[in-house]
């Protein structure tokens, strides 16, 4: 591929990275914008199965302005993307310039003198990054949650995503079992013990099961939440191909939205029942 | 759009602008760029570039960093000075007036143009000679006479230089320079040691030399330089029977250097000039010496010093 703007200290890296992606199975273009308000066009933009990757490619690592501005609006915009900087193996890399790109989610691509290529740093996908409204009042729950949702964010998602439906499952629990102990429902912290996560769920929302004119203390909108977040570990059990990796990565994101707030929310929840 | 005269100021896409094909690729350094980036970002495009109209679309005279960061930036348009379209020699001229004078081109690319220059003054009846060259293009004499030497070189030569020429400078292992330096040598050769070529062919001797180049037998250019010495042994009145075998031998023998070769043959006969020409030199300046007036105690003991060098040196005639 010919380049016109890639200056020709970076080409040969540039050349290397798709040469790679191409034998990954990605349609490579070179130099093209990623949309036609962002004032960027990366040396390489790359799309299988609806990821696309976009590439700078330089010979001094520099996070430029034009790269900012590309992750900025990626960020803003949650586009299903990833953005590297590929550099010469040689090349020196500050420890700023390295913080800099893992704090925003920049992946860094290394090439060396024979043309291998690797990924040194991975980059997060601005659609599959989760920041939980940072009003949600987490309590004895905030680093168990932040925590989880930083590994959701470096890319351990299905891990991560484990860890909120733990979380999510033991708080549903709590609520079940002191509704119990504190005789809003007839049933005994014995039998709730049996009880499976989607049957406790039934219980704190049941129209029936409250006693002493307490009314559900679970909703309908929450107790369908509830059920739709318990799904996500299906999820994680369910291999998709690669045409749904992407509504798979989607799907993911969004449960994993929902983690935080229902994990808040059983919190509130549990401090009503007295 | 503003007219004047017959040039237009207008803003188009700049993708809808093409490169001018008569100009030599323009190497574009990455720090170069991001200054300019950075400037475009900040204060946009303030001088217009320069383009003529071909079909719906145009073809850039002036501007190429400009464009290229345009592009780069995305952007939705750029100013532009739209003039009429240039005659095939019109065009190349402007593009080395416009460009040569501000950046250095490469040799081999200028030289593919110059050739193209060559031809177009020719067939307009226009000498094409190389201070005809120099003052059509503005580029300077030495510089065109080198590179017109690089049209001499085979194909395959020309294409590596154009080859290297796409590296970064640092990369670049061949510069036209080398094959400059050893077309000069071997013209030498051709000139004074013409038997040379007998044993080895001129395409192997160039080939010899790169190589050499190339594996860092030789290191420096210039070195080159000292074939030509060689091969003119019988301006020293040293034995012009030593210079043709070392000659052959550094084509042949890979890791045979040029400083070796000429240390074996020619070095101490160029001593043995050198010394003679400063004894004349020195014979002169000392007849120059006004005999009424005393000698420094120092310039008395330097002379008692080089009396004994060269009582000791005549010892033996």
């Amino acid at each position: 591929m010919e380049f016109v703007l890639t200056p020709e200290e970076a080409q040969s890296t540039a050349q290397a990275v798709i040469k790679h992606l191409e034998s990954e199975k990605y349609k490579v273009t070179v130099e093209i914008g990623v949309r036609d308000d962002i004032p960027f066009r990366p040396t390489i933009s790359a799309v299988k199965s609806g990821m696309s990757r976009y590439i700078e490619a330089q010979s001094v690592p520099q996070y430029t302005q034009g790269v900012r501005d590309l992750v900025h609006r990626a960020g803003v915009e949650k586009f299903y993307c990833e953005i590297y900087i590929a550099v010469a193996m040689s090349a020196s890399l500050s420890g700023h310039f390295l913080n800099e790109l893992s704090r925003d989610g920049v992946g860094l691509i290394l090439v060396d003198s024979q043309g291998l290529v690797s990924i040194h740093r991975p980059a997060m996908n601005p659609a599959l990054q989760v920041s939980p409204d940072p009003t949600l009042k987490l309590g004895r729950l905030k680093t168990q949650v932040r925590e989880a949702v930083k590994r959701f964010n470096a890319g351990e998602r299905k891990a991560a995503l484990q860890e909120m439906c733990e979380i999510v499952e033991g708080e549903t629990g709590r609520l079940v079992k002191k509704l119990a102990k504190k005789a809003w429902v007839s049933t005994s912290e014995a039998a709730i013990e049996k009880m499976d996560w989607s049957r406790r769920i039934d219980l704190a929302a049941s129209t029936t099961g409250y006693t002493g004119g307490h009314s559900p203390i679970v909703d309908d909108k929450l107790k369908q939440d509830l059920h739709s977040f318990r799904g996500a570990r299906n999820l994680i059990d369910h291999a998709a191909n690669a045409a749904g990796e992407k509504k798979r990565q989607t799907q993911f994101a969004e449960r994993m939205c929902m983690g935080p707030r229902l994990a808040g929310e059983l919190l509130s929840l549990q401090a009503k029942v007295v | 759009m503003v007219q004047i005269t017959n040039t237009t100021l207008d803003h188009i896409d700049p993708d809808l602008i093409d490169k001018n094909p008569v100009n030599p690729r323009l190497i574009f350094r990455e720090a170069e760029m991001n200054q300019l980036l950075d400037s475009i970002r900040e204060v946009g495009i303030q001088v217009p570039l320069a383009v003529y109209a071909a079909g719906k679309r145009y073809v850039l005279l002036d501007g190429e960093r400009r464009w290229r960061c345009s592009k780069k930036l995305n952007l939705k348009t750029v100013p532009v000075l739209i003039q009429p379209e240039p005659s095939p020699l019109e065009n190349l001229l402007t593009m080395f007036n416009i460009h040569n004078v501000r950046t250095d081109w490469d040799l081999m690319p200028m030289a593919l143009k110059l050739k193209d220059v060559q031809q177009l003054l020719g067939e307009a009846g226009q000498s094409a000679t190389p201070k005809a060259l120099s003052a059509v293009t503005g580029v300077s004499l030495p510089t065109v006479r080198r590179a017109l030497e690089l049209l001499d070189l085979p194909k395959r030569y020309q294409n590596l230089l154009l080859e290297e020429g796409k590296k970064p400078r640092d990369q670049q292992k061949i510069t036209a320079d080398v094959f400059v330096e050893v077309n000069k040598s071997k013209r030498v050769i051709e000139q004074y040691q013409p038997e040379v070529f007998e044993s080895v062919s001129e395409e192997q001797f160039v080939d010899g030399m790169v190589d050499k180049y190339r594996e860092g037998v030789v290191n420096n250019v210039v070195r080159f330089r000292d074939i030509s010495k060689i091969a003119r042994v019988e301006r020293t009145e040293g034995d012009p029977a030593i210079a043709a075998p070392a000659l052959i031998r550094l084509v042949r023998d890979k890791s045979y250097k040029i400083e070796t070769a000429y240390e074996d043959t020619v070095q101490s006969a160029y001593v043995v000039r050198d010394v003679g020409s400063r004894i004349t030199a020195l014979a002169s300046r000392l007849a120059e010496l006004d005999r009424s007036q005393p000698l420094p105690q120092a310039v008395v003991d330097d002379l008692r010093g080089l009396r004994v060098t060269i009582d000791e040196l005549l010892e033996d005639y």
